[in-house]
């Protein structure tokens, strides 16, 4: 890649700081991660009411998968929190951008559809992402050096996965309504009403359709891979395909606003 | 040297048809395109700058296709759009520097180029506050700063005095033709304000209902359509009884110094009228077509 490449592909992430996670839209999100990794914290010390340091390795061990099974369900619990995150973020970066005609502007200079698109989903996925990863990284090692020792740390990266996914399903929903709305609070209504509504919905279903709505499917991946119980009407190969099913329609809903907005968006309806 | 060249273009929105057929050819130098509200002249201008597909037709724009190397194209082309929505929480400068970047110049060679431009376009006064705080004036400056930030061989220029003042509306002519001339840039400037191109184009095109109806440098279209002319002189009734007679005059009135003549063949008119101011002695303050030469040439043209 060469330099005036790199140089235009630098100038559009600090186009997102400036224009898209301006204060307060960072701020928000930073309070968002140290409320959900805080509030899962609050969560242990309650179950752990113990000096850390005074209790030997195989407590720190428990306590490690303890921490670990609660920043889980942490993320899963504060699904909420990041359906506001991110529909926010793509309603300003996306619709927004279209609506107050930032995003003419933007095309009208010499940058590719294609690398505006792909820098717009980097930053403003990464970057809460990143900050959520950031927040408990520093949780946990404000509990102690000896707890990293003990950590099991394949299961902290599951946890990961899991709000990586519950992230990119949010994020692929809200990118794919700002490009079909193009109005800013109405894309993030809409992202809110369809998200909280499935949600919502499906509390009411049959088991075996649960396990394919988000965030259920993810509480029972906890549950089952984080070492806590696994509810008996479900089975693994089930739990496994709820969620190929939300990565696959993540990454679709991604490909198909990356081919609109590439191939088909005209800027201007009306000349 | 062609720069764009644009063959039966068509583009619909719906059931409304905003580019019907549009041909244009346009050159290196200071071009003109005018036409009422809803002609299709913003439509044209986003598809030379491939921000909207056309639905028929050829176009090229530096022998490129604009919907499918854009970005390339818009290396060579500057463009500042009507009423452009510049982001409210940058400042003059941030911005400048942020788009400077986007033609992929480094931090110091976008350092250069910003000072350059804040020079040649006299912005050192308000480049360094928010652009939330401008006025319309300041916002089009910043407009034509941004546009010419990458160098262009080629400017487009959608309604570029909307919202000035006269004064600002003068100097912001001035400095596209002082830009043309030092730098020989090249100009596509869309707008409503007649006596705007007159100033400073060289060729015009004028467009209504999707099509180009009329093209020509404005001498050409000056003696195709004008027929209305102003004659201004010491002692007009003298003149005005002379003239009346003229079978090739078809109407003419006169108001104080004031003569107003209609008739179709200016340069037997001429012939007639210098004939007439030299046998009678008659001192002559002035002769100029009758409102604007090209407001003429719009209305015939327009209807």
């Amino acid at each position: 890649m060469n330099r005036s490449k790199l140089n235009k592909l630098f100038s559009l992430i600090r186009w997102e700081f400036m224009r898209n996670l301006r204060f307060p839209i960072l701020e928000f999100i930073f309070v968002s991660a140290v409320y959900s990794i805080v509030s899962g914290l609050l969560n242990i010390s309650s179950v752990l009411n113990v000096d850390i340091k005074g209790i030997g390795v195989l407590i720190y061990n428990i306590f490690a998968v303890e921490f670990i099974f609660r920043l889980g369900l942490c993320f899963v619990s504060k699904y909420d929190l990041i359906i506001a995150v991110y529909s926010l973020l793509a309603s300003i970066s996306f619709a927004g951008e279209i609506a107050s005609g930032n995003m003419r502007l933007l095309l009208s200079y010499p940058l590719k559809r294609r690398d505006i698109f792909f820098i717009k989903c980097l930053c403003l996925f990464f970057i809460p992402y990143t900050i959520y990863l950031g927040v408990s990284l520093f949780f946990l090692l404000l509990m102690g050096q000896d707890i990293i020792l003990y950590l099991s740390w394949y299961k902290f990266i599951i946890a990961l996965f899991i709000l990586f996914i519950e992230s990119l399903y949010v994020f692929s929903i809200s990118v794919a309504v700002s490009l079909l709305l193009q109005n800013t609070m109405a894309s993030f209504l809409s992202t809110l009403l369809i998200l909280y509504g499935l949600e919502k919905i499906s509390f009411v279903l049959p088991s075996s359709i649960k396990i394919f709505v988000p965030p259920e499917n993810l509480r029972i991946y906890v549950f089952y891979v984080l070492g806590r119980v696994f509810p008996s009407q479900y089975n693994s190969t089930l739990l496994f395909y709820s969620f190929i099913n939300m990565l696959v329609l993540s990454l679709l809903l991604l490909f198909a606003s990356y081919l609109y907005f590439v191939r088909v968006y005209e800027v201007c309806r009306r000349g | 040297m062609v720069i764009v060249e644009a063959k039966n273009i068509v583009k619909r929105f719906g059931k409304i048809t905003a580019l019907n057929g549009i041909s244009l050819t346009v050159n290196r130098g200071i071009e003109g395109l005018i036409g009422p509200n809803g002609a299709g002249k913003t439509t044209f201008i986003n598809i030379i700058l491939g921000l909207i597909r056309p639905d028929e037709g050829y176009i090229s724009v530096f022998g490129m296709n604009p919907w499918r190397d854009g970005a390339e194209i818009r290396e060579r082309v500057g463009v500042l759009h009507e009423k452009p929505q510049f982001p409210k929480n940058f400042t003059g400068r941030e911005y400048l520097e942020i788009v400077g970047s986007f033609y992929g110049y480094g931090k110091y060679d976008v350092i250069k180029k910003v000072n350059k431009i804040i020079r040649i376009i006299d912005l050192e006064k308000f480049v360094d506050r928010k652009i939330g705080t401008y006025s319309a004036g300041m916002v089009q400056r910043l407009g034509l700063a941004q546009a010419l930030i990458g160098d262009p061989e080629f400017v487009i220029l959608d309604e570029p005095t909307a919202n000035l003042d006269p004064t600002s509306r003068i100097e912001f002519l001035e400095l596209i033709a002082r830009l043309y001339r030092d730098e020989g840039i090249s100009f596509l400037i869309s707008t409503h304000i007649l006596s705007e191109l007159e100033r400073v184009c060289q060729r015009v095109s004028i467009i209504c209902d999707g099509i180009i109806r009329e093209r020509g440098s404005l001498i050409d279209l000056t003696k195709k359509y004008v027929t209305q002319y102003l004659i201004e002189v010491k002692n007009p009734k003298k003149l005005y009884d002379r003239l009346r007679d003229e079978s090739i005059v078809e109407k003419i009135e006169f108001y104080d110094t004031k003569i107003f003549v209609e008739t179709r063949n200016w340069r037997e008119f001429q012939k007639i009228l210098f004939r007439i101011i030299l046998d009678n002695n008659i001192e002559v303050i002035s002769v100029l077509p009758r409102y604007g030469a090209l407001e003429q040439v719009y209305r015939k043209v327009v209807g």
